[in-house]
């Protein structure tokens, strides 16, 4: 028999930030605003995935055996932006082997 | 995959028809040959998304097959693996050694990529003034994967009579089928990106011949490779949207836009067929003055088969290496290198305006604008990178010292990097330390500086001086043109450093069946070098990893990393209309 698991995080962000204008430049000129205080929030990751597998191996005799094994996949997006990519999978597997 | 699951299925066939001889033989004895096979089935099922978390699976289930088979006989060796669960999911290699005269290697890999979808949902927005950004998905329900098989293979030759020549044969062909988002943008009228789903069907396919002549004091190796890229999908077509005036949506900017809706259908996304013909001279001596000194050269040229252009490299490389004292040692790498395009001379397309104004003219005879050119790459270039290092041991606890010099210097042909400027010439001096001063431990430290003449930046890139007065109309006499807003820029932009410093150290421990492992790295450059340039970056990472072997047959490992940067850099908003 054999176990595996994987846990994996990922997070990352821009700080805020903004650019200076005078203000004398934005009182004369009204219909162009500056403002990029908002910009930052369009960089954002927050995602984390979990692989959970188990595998087992049963001898019938010297030579035959029969195999089989389950594999559980999860991944979260936490901070999604324009699609959303969370998702997770289920794999099984079973099978009888010959050895020589 | 045609061509792979033809050779597979052929080199599965003849393996077999092969394998009972060595099985027959392992009767007499029975530990030369042993293997086994697996035959079962697969299934799964999915929540969700599953192009993040079944990137690279397929989930459609089927039989699952694995054979592995190793044998060691009189006339030589053979091994075998193969797993398979879908046609693009497979893993095959073949190995075979014939009385150590003919050894063979092929692998065969197949796997899915699956590659999401943009959503496009952000392109949907309008000004105050009625400007608007919208997109259109042609292929709302299309799934974009594509299908990656590579077959590889080499054999090598090496004759009973001559031992000192080994000849190589090599085969790679690569294949990728499916689909993948193509965008293409039409403008003035609106900013409309449309999505359409773009059929991959490409191949790339490397034969190769090689000759190698070991003597007693070195070899000789030289090889060519022939490579053709080919794709078979046909290019997309797109009717861009009809070139209207972005606020008053009149037909007034036919002549400002090479293409839209008058000129019908037009080809998008082409991908370009390639050959690409490598001549390659290595040449390993073992001893030249105390010197261990290999030479090499290397000739390269790639052809576009549509376009007729071709692109060459020429490259020449030396290193030679030999201790100066007991615990002293020197090391030189030099290579020089030119690259080398066509030039090839742009035809813009050039309608004439259908009403207003510039009614039967085109943009370059109302503005005196003519948008022609010759292209001359940027990347035609002479290049002369050196590295040399000088070590010194101290001793397995106090460790060793090295000290580095690195030149590069690159001059391009048709690209300024300064007014007046196309070398870029950088200096890297470093000092690095790496020991074991206690059991089990490892430490590293290492601290470069660089010192760059000329980095690569844009000449005239930002920043236009130009103020373009009020005006009721673009079409106003007086009204600026984006050539002129382009001719008055006076900044150097550049996201290339002048200095920089990098300082990196790390750790690595083990102790009671466990290994702890830091890092951290530190860099920081800047660039004010140029007219109104103002660029810095400052970066660190640090990673740590814990690892553990409680049991032989159990392990763990935990593991954190962390990265910061800050960038600087100046905008310029061009003031315009007023």
């Amino acid at each position: 028999m054999s176990f595996d698991f994987v846990w994996t995080a990922a997070e990352a962000a821009l700080d805020s930030f903004d650019f200076d204008v005078p203000a004398e430049f934005l009182a004369a000129n009204p219909n162009m605003a500056y403002d990029f205080t908002r910009t930052y929030l369009h960089s954002d990751l927050d995602v984390s995935r979990v692989e959970l597998g188990v595998s087992a191996s049963y001898s019938i005799n010297d030579r035959l055996a029969l195999t089989g094994g389950y594999r559980y996949l999860d991944y979260q997006d936490d901070a999604p932006y324009l699609g959303d990519d969370t998702g997770s999978a289920d794999y099984y597997r079973l099978g009888i082997a010959w050895s020589f | 995959m045609r061509t792979p699951k033809a050779f597979l299925t052929a080199t599965l066939i003849a393996v077999l028809l092969l394998l009972p001889a060595p099985l027959a033989a392992a009767g007499a004895d029975p530990t030369s040959t042993q293997g086994s096979v697996e035959v079962g089935v697969w299934d799964a099922s999915t929540d969700g998304s599953p192009d993040v978390v079944s990137e690279y699976e397929p989930d459609q289930g089927g039989a699952d097959l694995a054979v592995e088979v190793e044998t060691f006989q009189d006339w030589g060796h053979l091994f075998l693996t193969a797993h398979g669960r879908a046609a693009n999911d497979q893993a095959f290699e073949l190995g075979l050694d014939v009385g150590r005269s003919v050894r063979t290697h092929t692998t065969y890999t197949a796997l899915l990529h699956r590659l999401g979808r943009d959503p496009l949902t952000n392109l949907e927005a309008a000004t105050q003034h009625g400007r608007v950004v919208w997109h259109t998905d042609l292929s709302p329900e299309g799934r974009y994967e594509i299908d990656y098989g590579q077959l590889t293979h080499r054999t090598e030759l090496q004759f009973p009579g001559a031992p000192a020549l080994t000849l190589g044969l090599g085969y790679r062909l690569q294949e990728r089928e499916g689909f993948k988002q193509a965008l293409t943008v039409s403008h003035c009228d609106s900013c409309h990106v449309v999505s359409q789903s773009r059929p991959i069907d490409e191949s790339t396919e490397d034969a190769s011949l090689d000759a190698t002549w070991a003597f007693g004091g070195g070899q000789v190796k030289a090889s060519f490779l022939h490579r053709e890229l080919r794709d078979s999908a046909p290019a997309l077509t797109l009717v861009f949207d009809d070139a209207l005036q972005p606020e008053l949506r009149t037909p007034l900017f036919d002549n400002r836009l090479s293409f839209d809706s008058a000129q019908g259908p037009q080809e998008v996304h082409r991908r370009p067929e390639l050959t690409k013909d490598v001549i390659k001279l290595e040449v390993a001596l073992a001893d030249v003055a105390g010197f261990a000194v290999d030479l090499g050269g290397v000739w390269t040229s790639t052809e576009n088969e549509g376009t007729g252009l071709t692109s060459d490299y020429n490259g020449y490389l030396v290193s030679a290496t030999r201790k100066l004292k007991e615990s002293w040692q020197l090391r030189w790498r030099a290579r020089a290198y030119s690259i080398d395009n066509d030039d090839v001379f742009v035809d813009i397309a050039e309608p004439a305006g259908i009403a207003g104004p510039h009614l039967g003219r085109t943009y370059r005879q109302a503005y005196g604008f003519d948008p022609d050119y010759l292209r001359r790459s940027s990347l035609d270039r002479q290049v002369f990178e050196s590295k040399t290092d000088l070590s010194y041991r101290m001793g397995k606890k106090a460790g060793t010292f090295k000290l580095t010099w690195d030149l590069e210097s690159i001059d391009r042909d048709n690209y300024e990097v300064a007014p007046g400027e196309t070398r870029t010439t950088e200096n890297v001096l470093g000092l690095s330390w790496w020991g074991r001063p206690r059991k089990g431990m490892r430490l590293r430290a290492s601290l470069r500086h660089g010192e760059v003449d000329h980095p690569f930046a844009l000449v005239d890139g930002g920043f236009s001086t130009l103020v373009s007065p009020m005006v009721t109309s673009p079409f106003a006499p007086q009204a600026a043109q984006y050539f002129q807003f382009q001719d008055a820029r006076v900044a150097e932009t550049t996201a290339a450093p002048e200095t920089w410093d990098e300082l990196k150290a790390s750790l690595s421990q083990i102790f009671d069946g466990k290994t702890l492992s830091v890092s951290y790295r530190y860099w920081d450059g800047d660039n004010d070098d140029g007219d109104f340039t103002d660029w810095s970056r400052t970066q660190q990472s640090a990673t740590a990893s814990l690892w553990g072997m409680p049991a032989p047959r159990w392990q763990w490992n935990l593991a954190y990393t962390w990265q910061d940067t800050e960038l600087g850099f100046p905008i310029f908003i061009p003031i315009f209309d007023g």
